[in-house]
């Protein structure tokens, strides 16, 4: 039976069984009356007869069971025989299996991961009923009605170049509520960051999210146990509740449901927990974001949290909002229904905010101002926040590297199909001349390429699940493993497999079997040895443009790392607390910080100790208007610095030197006269031809009295190591109370061995004040390079595995030319060739293949370099060092790989060559 | 004297009596307990599974007919395939026997 024919059987023994035993029943059956109606003519009687020939049947169901094995039984038969023989020639050339393997499992289990991260930053729509239907709004443009804005979110720009932003306050989502006609309900939400949290005894910070009471309403996300807010709790004298999400639910509480109705302190405010979100569900900020923590209610952040959150004030824009269309309802028909409500809200905002002013004020140039942004409705189907360049940047260039490895490991594997279906063309003839068939022998190479396909995607199925914790991702993502994305990589690799697995059997099999017998069968194995030439030429051009990058982005962290940022990081330690604010005891965090400065100070081995509102290098920003006493401004001036709330004594600590006038000082305190030291970028700027030393500046234009300028600081890194130093201003702890502190502490030796000491002087001052961030302040500087150290892992990594496939393909290739070339290297040497020459002469094969692959691979480097570019540092992406290193540690790995081989031919003994010609 | 029938030979025996007409399974029995002068009689259980190896191989074609005496019944039937196949079976066939009369002669 052929394969088709029998494939064919087996599945219509497989899906028509019914029909076909029913078939047997019925030609048995009229075998049975046949026979029994001849004995009856024979002069038996009825019952005689049948009995008889029931006998003779000896049984129908033995008929149908026999039946039924030959259906399956030789297809079995054939596969398990396939399977051992492929089991058996795999098991042969251990090597050769391994490799491919590796490269396969590498390939689909890199793939699987990198692809995973895109799919969910990208492609992954919010966990709520429905997600196309939910929309957010936004706005484009200028924008004078606010005089607060908190936005969260890269920024995005519109077509036009103008900023888009998403915050709103809450009178404008009242306004929209009360105006909608075109949504099923809209709602508000706003980020509110960590809170400490007091359950069992234990303090503990936890991110916070505060959303109007219809959030989970309009989302249409069910609790997993207990409920979700509703909103009743949204509104003003309601007890505080929260909802928790899922993986604080389990990581704080053990996914206790008696958690339900219990009552915990959340910054000072007791609070009843309702319920919990189910486990895929992690807010409407994006479907891969970190879930906040807890959920509650907007009236309660702004009753009990605080004026982080102001609901009154008009001109106070911290709302996002987004709300879901009604049936067959555009995004361009909830704009013509909102556009105007939101000009005139905003409008009505910004005037009740100068109705609240002196008649004197209202006519200052800075208030003299109209401009209202566009009102835009954009999909929300993938979450409030959009996608910033920067993490589409990384997920580019990820995929990028991605695609370009399995390019490779797919070259890889048909170059390694490739150079076996060489040696087994003589196999195959001599099978085909003994009498096998030319499907059976496809059917037996398929089964082979099958196997050690499935070999190789069962390892790569291992290594996805190693790798997804060590392949480096975007930050603050949590990623799914995507299973459509293994099953296309795997694809993908297993077609490569038995597309070229099959190459050896169509070849074998159409040309002359006599020809091959004899050794003659070169003009195949040539054209097969140009297929394989070039797919090792593009493997050695994608992986030089890997080892580039991978080159560019290193040196790029080297170059980063080198910054000077101004002042001495070594042996700085560094932690953060925030004492909740208490309405019993206003200044409270001066007072604790005050208190936990002094015991630093008093700790052995601590050199000195300061504090500030955050760390410099830390990420954060702090900007403000900049108006100097006795200029003059107009609307379109808007002088900004960057500003630090320290203490006496943190120039010393952190070591940055004072090039004029003096530092903060003690007596700085809070009734004398409010005083600053600014940078050199800030006396540059703002004070080019005089001494800034002296003058006053203020953050409002009609307060330019406020601050004494005192001192000049030498120029330190603000927010990046990348930037030059912004202008800065340096403001005093005790005249400028911050909401929450960093410690800086100089020490004498390794930092790390007082942070038990810093913790007990902690909880002595207050044991339920929790220490966030304790880092050194080098660590910190390292990750504000977290990106670069994304790019340099992942293309190092990948760079390391390509360079490996090509050496393995290289290798392969050449060990191949050289068992094919054995007859000729013979008669060469024979006829007085040097055994070096013949050495020489295969590296340069090996060296050649690397050298054509080298400058495409250049080309594609440059090209590439332009993609990343802006991600550099300190060098050109077309930098020649790089390129040079890289092409360098190419060729290294060519020669080394074009060796083995080379050796093999030089020892080929002529005399034994010739008397097997 | 009954046999068993040789071993690779059931094939060839149904090809060669369903080469000349169409049969059901209990007419091929018949036919060939005929022919062989009662020497073969071949059993149900080897017959079936016989007939619908070679029906799957697309040897035989099947058609559900009325028989001689009004019963309903799967006649069996070559396809060019089965006559291929037939041709084939007679040449080894006829090797085989010379080859094996001509060892029986010279001993």
């Amino acid at each position: 039976m052929t394969l088709p024919s029998r494939l064919k059987s087996a599945l219509r023994w497989l899906f028509l069984r019914k029909k076909v035993e029913h078939e047997l029943d019925d030609d048995i059956q009229s075998f049975v009356e046949l026979s029994a109606a001849e004995k009856i003519n024979d002069g038996m009687t009825a019952d005689e007869a049948r009995r008889l020939t029931m006998l003779e049947l000896g049984g129908t169901e033995q008929i149908k069971e026999r039946i039924r094995t030959q259906h399956w039984g030789i297809f079995i038969d054939e596969l398990r025989q396939d399977l051992r023989y492929a089991f058996r020639t795999l098991g042969k050339n251990k090597g050769w299996t391994a490799v491919m393997g590796l490269s396969l499992a590498l390939g689909i289990g890199a793939d699987t991961v990198v692809f995973s991260e895109i799919n969910s930053l990208l492609l992954t729509k919010l966990a709520a009923a429905r997600p196309d239907e939910l929309v957010k709004l936004e706005w484009a443009g200028a924008n004078d009605m606010v005089t607060n804005l908190a936005d969260y979110g890269p920024t995005i720009k519109d077509s036009s170049g103008q900023g888009i932003r998403s915050a709103f306050s809450y009178a404008l989502f009242k306004q929209f509520q009360a105006d909608n006609q075109t949504l099923n309900g809209l709602f508000a939400e706003v980020p509110f960051g960590e809170l400490t949290v007091v359950a069992g005894g234990q303090a503990e910070r936890a991110s916070s999210l505060f959303v109007s009471g219809n959030y989970y309403e309009v989302l249409g996300v069910l609790p997993l146990v207990g409920r979700t807010l509703i909103p009743d709790d949204d509104v003003t004298g309601r007890p505080v509740v929260a909802v928790l999400s899922y993986g604080y639910w389990t990581r704080r509480f053990g996914a206790d449901p008696s958690v339900i109705n219990r009552v915990v302190t959340i910054s000072n405010v007791p609070t009843t927990i309702v319920g919990v979100t189910p486990p895929g569900f992690n807010g409407a900020q994006g479907a891969s974001w970190r879930a906040p923590d807890m959920t509650m209610s907007l009236t309660a952040a702004a009753e009990a949290h605080g004026a982080d959150v102001d609901l009154t004030d008009p001109t106070y824009w911290s709302l996002q909002i987004m709300g879901r269309l009604k049936p067959d309802v555009t995004r361009e028909q909830v704009r013509g229904n909102l556009a105007e409500t939101f000009r005139q809200t905003a409008q009505a905002g910004w005037q009740s905010y100068l109705n609240g002013l002196k008649a004197e004020d209202r006519l200052l140039p800075r208030n003299l101002r109209s401009r209202v942004p566009q009102l835009r409705v954009e999909s929300g189907s993938y979450g409030l926040f959009s996608i910033g360049p920067d993490v589409l940047r990384i997920a580019t260039i990820l995929g990028v590297v991605v695609v370009l490895v399995l390019l490779i490991v797919c070259a890889n594997v048909a170059n390694l199909l490739l150079s076996r279906a060489a040696a087994r063309q003589r196999e195959i003839s001599t099978r085909l001349s003994l009498g096998a068939s030319r499907p059976r022998i496809i059917r037996q190479l398929l089964t082979e390429s099958a196997l050690i396909s499935g070999i190789g995607g069962a390892l790569g199925l291992c290594l996805t699940f190693a790798a997804r914790s060590w392949i480096p991702g975007p930050p603050g993502v949590t990623v799914t493993l995507d299973w459509r994305v293994f099953v296309f990589t795997a694809a993908l690799s297993l077609a490569t497999g038995i597309t070229f697995g099959l190459v050896p059997a169509l070849q074998a099999t159409r040309l002359n079997l006599a020809g091959t017998l004899s050794g003659a069968g070169r003009s195949i194995a040539q054209g097969q040895s140009k297929l394989g030439n070039s797919l090792i030429v593009v493997q050695v051009a994608i992986s030089l443009v890997l080892l580039v990058s991978a080159g560019l982005f290193i040196r790029t962290l080297e170059n980063l790392r080198r910054v000077d940022v101004g002042f001495d990081a070594k042996n700085l330690l560094t932690f953060e607390i925030s004492p909740d604010p208490d309405p019993s005891r206003p200044n409270r965090i001066g007072a604790v910080g005050g208190e936990v400065l002094e015991k630093l100070r008093a700790l052995p081995n601590v050199l000195s100790a300061s504090m500030s509102d955050r760390a410099l290098l830390s990420g954060h920003i702090y900007t403000s208007n900049f108006f100097v006493l006795g200029r003059t401004y107009d609307t379109k001036r808007k002088d900004t610095v960057n500003m630090r709330v320290v203490s006496p004594g943190f120039f010393e600590t952190m070591g940055i030197p004072l090039i004029r006038g003096r530092s903060l000082l003690e007596q700085d305190g809070k009734d004398s006269q409010k005083v600053a030291v600014i940078n050199e970028a800030a006396a540059r700027k703002y004070f080019p031809n005089e001494n800034p030393i002296g003058n006053y500046f203020g953050t409002y234009a009609d307060k330019t009295h406020d601050i004494e300028i005192v001192g000049v600081a030498r120029d330190t890194k603000y927010s990046n190591v990348r930037d030059a130093a912004p202008p800065t201003a340096f403001i005093c702890t005790l005249q400028n109370p911050p909401g929450q502190i960093t410690f800086e502490l100089r020490t004498s030796g390794n930092p790390d061995q007082i942070v038990p000491s810093v913790r007990n002087v902690v909880h002595d001052v207050d044991p339920m004040l929790p220490i966030m961030t304790m880092a050194t302040q080098q660590e910190l500087i390292e990750e504000r390079f977290q990106q670069e150290r994304v790019f340099a892992i992942a293309c190092s990594l990948f760079g390391a595995i390509a360079i490996a496939l090509v050496s393995i393909g290289l290798f392969g290739l050449l060990s191949y030319n050289v068992a094919r070339r054995t007859n000729e290297i013979g008669v060469r040497m024979a006829l007085g060739a040097q055994r070096s020459e013949v050495l020489l002469g295969v590296l340069r094969d090996s060296l050649a293949l690397t050298a054509v692959g080298s400058i495409i691979g250049l080309a594609g480097s440059l090209a590439a370099g332009r993609l990343i570019a802006g991600q550099l540092y300190g060098l050109a992406p077309d930098d020649p060092l790089t390129m040079v290193a890289a092409i360098g540690l190419l060729t290294t790995v060519a020669a080394l790989a074009g060796f083995w081989p080379a050796r093999r031919a030089s020892l080929v003994d002529p005399i034994e060559c010739l008397r097997a010609e | 004297m009954r046999l068993d029938v040789p071993q690779g030979t059931l094939d060839l025996m149904i090809l060669t009596i369903l080469n000349r007409e169409s049969l059901h399974g209990y007419g091929i029995s018949q036919r060939m307990k005929a022919l062989s002068r009662e020497t073969f009689d071949v059993n149900p259980g080897s017959l079936f599974p016989a007939l619908y190896r070679l029906e799957q191989d697309g040897k035989l074609k099947a058609e559900w007919r009325q028989s001689e005496n009004n019963r309903n019944a799967k006649y069996y039937k070559l396809t060019a395939a089965g006559r291929k196949q037939l041709a084939q079976h007679q040449r080894r066939w006829e090797r085989l026997s010379i080859a094996i009369a001509g060892v029986l002669e010279g001993a």
